[in-house]
């Protein structure tokens, strides 16, 4: 690893503090990786479905419209939500200097949180679903998950408290956001008092916020914690971290209406939302300006360090997506691509090849520094980035051009609808080889997983 | 790492690895023993270009909503289908009556009559060989204007939804031209209905708050 710049070793113990993080962070990432796992599963099914009707379709629990909703609810508030939890943790206490305060009582986060998601799955399964998408667990499971999320608040609070450095960095801005406004648009979505046009709007505003000052925080927290962290120099610039926490605050939460685009919805809604998705173009680009002038020459570490190669993955996507998804809000876009698999493949570049892979290079960070055992073999390392990033890249890009001839197609009145579901059974089917790839890459790194925590016992009790 | 089976397993790996491999795993995690410091902020000003684009998009952001915002009214909507080329959004003033009347529906009424005008069974009737729209016009004008509510029957067939009202969002043209399309198309056989039939339709049913229903139009239901 080539010495760079002028950064100073560690200037404090890191051992007490990753050590006050290793049970609650451990539990909550191997869980979260148990809910990959599963969502890996119902995705291949629904993926297979789409192409072949028949597949698996004696059974009511395995039909489309379950699957799907399995699908999404195991890998949003299993995987991705307890991956979030558990880098948050740990983030809060390293930018804080200090052993996490009560990080025991996130082991009943996870106990809770996990629960949820059992019953949340095991009920969509069932048929017993709500009728909206993201929100699809019945009640009175979410109160699982607000008790669930008690622990949190009061443990990063307590944390920040006991702070051993006078100025907050930008990654700690970006994890209380996500700490305060998750619970409140939970809170809010899940009020019984929607109906009609309301419902839809609150249902979009709600899904848009998890992707949006939920799960990116978090990854623009370990974006801006690790990449200057393994490059070795600060972050270039302060005024782009401002600019870039405060115009995300500002816009991203107005911009779930674009989703009703051509909708029974208010003009003006729709307007103000498609206003905000293209003002997304201001944090987005601060953020990517910060990122890439930090990383700018030090390209080359890419080759030796995985956490980087997996989190600069993950913030050129986020790039992408963003700037995507500012398009796509435009009424005269949206009226292509709308409705398409274009959009699926946009939401799968922002949850997967942002955030998941985001994740996957903080797991690889924090994992062997908690547990003291280095990943057991770096082939695997190699081959889970290799199979997930190719494998997403397929899937977005096969998705996207399909998509894009499916909107075109839907929109010529001399088509008819089964001739353009015929045409889309190629891209539909390629998307099934990306998730097979994904899937492999996704089992790679469950035997990393395993065999480290094998390790780590060894360690521990020898 | 002091328990030989790790050493045993670590070569194996440096054995299976080819000499030089970029990525090794003793290397890979120096961190472990020696980490850089805390992440924190450097100070460089922001690219000149950044602040210019923000201006420039907030300049736009002030444009889109005074053009799209539909004075904030609650009951303003979306004509749905913004028109390729600028200043066209509020239905294209050349072409044949057929063709804007084409563009109309396409924008209006597409999403439940359905491109090929056969409706959705048992949700929304077909104008393609319905009788209510090849038949008397004024009826046809008075329920695009103010909609319709309750059971009618169209083709041996009964529906029971609600079409709401389009006098707010087209004007006379624009009711006219697809009054002429959905009359003309699909094999339908209807004549023409021009914009000043509309506009004395209109002044004559302008007291109208509510849809008319399938009985008031004197219509099978």
């Amino acid at each position: 690893m080539p010495q760079t710049g002028t950064a100073a070793p560690t200037e404090y113990d890191t051992t007490e503090v990753d050590r006050s993080t290793r049970w609650p962070v451990t539990v909550l990432y191997m869980s979260a990786l148990f809910w990959l796992l599963v969502g890996t599963v119902f995705a291949l099914i629904a993926s297979i479905k789409m192409h072949m009707p028949d597949f698996l379709g004696d059974y009511a629990f395995l039909t489309f419209g379950r699957i799907r909703s399995a699908h999404l609810n195991a890998v949003i508030y299993g995987w991705s939500s307890l991956g979030t939890i558990a880098t948050l943790a740990w983030l809060v206490a390293r930018l804080a200097r200090v052993p996490l305060r009560g990080g025991i009582a996130l082991l009943a986060t996870a106990a809770l949180w996990n629960l949820g998601v059992l019953l949340g799955v095991v009920q969509i399964m069932a048929g017993n679903m709500r009728g909206s998408e993201w929100l699809e667990i019945p009640t009175p499971i979410p109160v699982l998950f607000l008790a669930a999320f008690v622990p949190v608040i009061w443990v990063s609070l307590k944390t920040f408290a006991q702070r051993k450095i006078q100025s907050t960095y930008v990654s700690q801005w970006y994890l209380f956001g996500a700490t305060f406004w998750f619970p409140a648009i939970y809170v809010v979505a899940y009020l019984p008092v929607y109906q009609g046009v309301p419902q839809a709007a609150m249902n979009w505003w709600f899904a848009h916020n998890v992707l949006g000052i939920w799960f990116t925080p978090i990854g623009l927290a370990s974006a801006y914690y690790f990449i200057p962290k393994i490059v070795g120099r600060p972050i270039y610039s302060y005024y782009l971290s401002l600019l870039g926490f405060w115009a995300l605050a500002l816009f991203y939460n107005w911009n779930g209406s674009h989703h009703l685009v051509g909708g029974p919805v208010p003009t003006w809604l729709m307007t103000a939302s498609i206003t905000a998705s293209v003002m997304m173009v201001i944090p987005v680009a601060a953020v990517a300006i910060n990122h890439h002038m930090t990383m700018k020459g030090h390209f080359s570490l890419l080759k030796t360090s995985p956490t980087l190669r997996f989190i600069v993955f993950g913030a050129m996507s986020y790039t992408g997506v963003s700037l995507q998804g500012s398009m796509q809000a435009l009424r005269n876009v949206a009226q292509i691509t709308h409705f398409t698999h274009h959009t699926v493949a946009h939401s799968h570049m922002g949850m997967y090849a942002f955030f998941t892979m985001t994740l996957f290079g903080a797991m690889y960070y924090i994992l062997p520094r908690i547990l003291r055992v280095e990943w057991p073999s770096a082939p695997a390392i190699r081959w889970h980035f290799w199979l997930t990033a190719l494998g997403i890249g397929i899937y977005v890009v096969g998705l996207t051009i399909g998509g894009f001839f499916q909107g075109l197609a839907l929109n010529d009145p001399a088509r008819s609808f089964q001739s353009i579901t015929d045409e889309m059974i190629p891209y539909l089917e390629l998307r099934s080889v990306a998730g097979v790839l994904i899937a492999i890459g996704h089992v790679v790194f469950a035997i990393s997983c395993v065999r480290l925590l094998k390790r780590a016992r060894e360690g521990l009790f020898s | 790492m002091t328990d030989p089976r790790h050493e045993k397993e670590q070569q194996k790996h440096r054995l299976n690895e080819p000499e030089g491999d970029e990525i090794d795993v003793t290397r890979m995690h120096l961190g472990l023993t020696r980490e850089h410091g805390e992440p924190h902020e450097g100070y460089e000003p922001m690219p000149l270009w950044l602040p210019t684009l923000i201006v420039g998009l907030l300049v736009w952001a002030g444009y889109y909503i005074g053009r799209y915002g539909g004075t904030f009214d609650a009951n303003s909507y979306d004509p749905v289908t913004i028109e390729e080329g600028a200043g066209s959004g509020n239905g294209a003033s050349q072409g044949s009556p057929m063709d804007r009347g084409k563009n109309v529906f396409v924008s209006t009424c597409v999403s439940c009559h359905q491109t090929n005008g056969e409706g959705v069974p048992d949700q929304y009737p077909p104008l393609a060989g319905s009788s209510v729209v090849t038949g008397d016009s004024k009826k046809l004008v008075q329920i695009i204007l103010h909609g319709l509510n309750g059971p009618l029957v169209i083709g041996g067939k009964r529906y029971d939804g609600s079409m709401p009202a389009w006098a707010g969002t087209l004007d006379d043209a624009q009711v006219a031209d697809v009054s002429t399309y959905i009359r003309k198309s699909w094999g339908n056989k209807g004549d023409e209905v021009t914009p000043d039939q509309v506009k004395a339709i209109r002044a004559a049913t302008s007291g109208r708050g509510q849809p008319w229903t399938a009985a008031e139009l004197g219509l099978p239901h």
